[in-house]
């Protein structure tokens, strides 16, 4: 994985200098729970169909790692606590970093390199009456990415939480305090449109806790989500391969380890400022 | 429920009649046969005519020949998926394509149905003029590709806007269309395409279908259709898009 040069515009904003700065090692104890010949048991997993689980208090038995699942599907689960970093900072930063390529790397610059939403998006965006959470559920991110198996193209459709499966009536404190998911597919870049893509249910369920939040992240590989219930949609017989639910637990460790030791920081420098900068 | 559309041409030395009698009489007994309780319907579409790009272009910038569209819906994915994997289905069906479609050319999608609502509906006390009930016996489909440069999100909030202000501004459409049908290409689930031995294909990401009593309100569809292409927003690729007039044929029959 490379970083990739800013262009002289991009050096030339305020926020160029989280680009630049060193990045934040991941945490070790996750780092050791997520390693490419350790997949956890697909018994511990939790299934796309009971998301709701995520509202009970305490914790699962897998909150931490990857495997592949019996029918073909890749899971991985993270759980990432991030002290001094609250929902609000994530509200903002789920809508703000989808505005511009190097907003997007700052989030892991080896890893993120460009991001792109359609004009409809983007206005939305820079409406001041648009709530924060409103700006994040409906809109369609495009982005470049390398999970450690070659760039890639990214298709994510951030969704409500109802429209994720989640029970409305459960979704709040001290069980839940945001969600940031939705569905979508990758393809590897470069290839043919008529390629085959590999779908997938992503959910960034997060928690308060003690001094800040947690971010306990699930995805499902194979799955797409249709009016609120998820559907396996990879061919019987078809396997995710291993490397690409590791590939992603790994990724989304060191992401997350990098963005919640600058958020506080940049959200206090950025929050108020034009969302056009 | 997903529904598969395959759209073909018929293969060099078959005349249409040759390739419409081996399409339904042998292809669609084979298919008929293998059918799993499991598919909800395969509908066979003969074109009758068609046309291809605008009448601003000097030339086709695409394949100008379609002989039949087929549609096939499922219950949901894992039927479709085991329905097309199905040893006898590889072995019998799936194999039978190349004996009557031109294969490396079919434009292939999975799609999902999203229905419209027109003004004047077939009654319920009246099946309709077609051999499949409740949707009038001429049929329309249109193949829209996304323009250049356009998202994919908003190319069919596009879609719901110009058909929006095409019904408006067409009258003798308004009131003789009895059906209209949306099919939006599910873009991450082309992985049986093989089935149809596809190639490098077009993409098309909407398929519209419109019915009318009977081929007599054709003329209809080309009042919309002028209005729809007037849409301010460049959405569609004219050029590469096109339309059939069709006729239903039902080989695996369920009511829609």
């Amino acid at each position: 994985m490379t970083v990739r040069e800013l262009t002289p515009d991009e050096a030339a904003k305020p926020y160029a200098k989280y680009y630049r700065q060193a990045l934040t090692p991941p945490d070790p104890e996750l780092v050791e729970q997520v390693q490419p010949d350790k997949p956890i048991d697909p018994a511990q997993a939790l299934p796309p169909e009971r998301i709701n689980d995520l509202l009970e208090p305490g914790y699962m038995a897998a909150e931490t790692g990857w495997c592949v699942m019996p029918n073909g599907s890749g899971y991985l689960a993270v759980r990432n606590p991030m002290p001094g970093v609250t929902v609000d900072m994530l509200d903002w930063w789920f809508w703000w970093h989808s505005m511009a390529d190097m907003r997007y790397g700052l989030w892991y610059p080896p890893g993120h390199y460009g991001i792109s939403i359609s004009e409809r998006s983007r206005a939305r965006l820079s409406d001041p009456a648009v709530p924060a959470k409103e700006k994040i559920y409906g809109r369609t991110d495009h982005v470049v990415e390398d999970i450690g198996t070659g760039a890639e193209d990214i298709y994510i459709n951030f969704c409500a939480p109802d429209e994720l499966g989640f029970d409305m009536s459960r979704f709040h404190a001290p069980n839940a305090a945001a969600v940031y998911g939705g569905y979508g597919f990758d393809i590897a870049q470069g290839a043919k449109p008529s390629a085959i893509r590999a779908p997938a249910i992503m959910c960034h369920f997060i928690r308060e806790i003690e001094g800040g939040i947690e971010l306990r992240s699930r995805f499902w590989m194979g799955y797409k989500l249709i009016d609120g219930k998820p559907v396996l949609a990879i061919p019987p017989g078809v396997q995710v391969p291993a490397a690409v639910p590791f590939g992603l637990a790994n990724h989304n460790v060191h992401e997350f380890c990098n963005l919640k030791a600058f958020l506080p920081e940049i959200y206090a420098e950025l929050k108020d400022a034009d969302p056009a900068l | 429920m997903p529904k598969v559309i395959a759209c073909s041409r018929r293969r060099p030395g078959l005349t249409r009649a040759d390739y419409f009698r081996y399409l339904q009489f042998v292809h669609g007994t084979i298919s008929h046969v293998f059918a799993r309780e499991e598919m909800g319907w395969y509908m066979q579409n003969h074109v009758i005519d068609g046309a291809f790009g605008t009448t601003a272009d000097e030339t086709h910038e695409q394949l100008s020949d379609r002989d039949a569209a087929v549609e096939l819906s499922f219950v949901d994915f894992p039927h479709l998926f085991a329905t097309f994997m199905h040893p006898d289905v590889e072995k019998w069906v799936a194999s039978d394509g190349k004996f009557f479609a031109d294969e490396r050319h079919t434009i292939f999608m999975i799609t999902e149905e999203v229905e419209k609502p027109v003004p004047n509906p077939v009654d319920t006390f009246n099946p309709g003029y077609g051999l499949a009930a409740g949707v009038g016996a001429g049929k329309v489909m249109q193949f829209l590709m996304r323009a250049d440069g356009v998202y994919l999100e908003d190319y069919y909030d596009y879609w719901n806007e110009a058909h929006a202000a095409a019904m408006a501004a067409a009258p003798f459409f308004n009131d003789n269309v009895r059906r209209v049908v949306q099919s939006h290409r599910l873009v991450q689930s082309d992985n049986v395409k093989g089935h149809f031995g596809a190639g490098d294909i077009p993409i098309y990401d909407g398929v519209a279908s419109y019915w009318f009593d009977t081929a007599d309100y054709f003329g209809a569809f080309r009042q919309y259709n002028d209005e729809l292409m007037k849409y301010p927003k460049p959405w569609v690729d004219w050029s590469r898009s096109f339309y059939l007039y069709v006729k239903e044929i039902p080989i695996h029959y369920k009511e829609r």
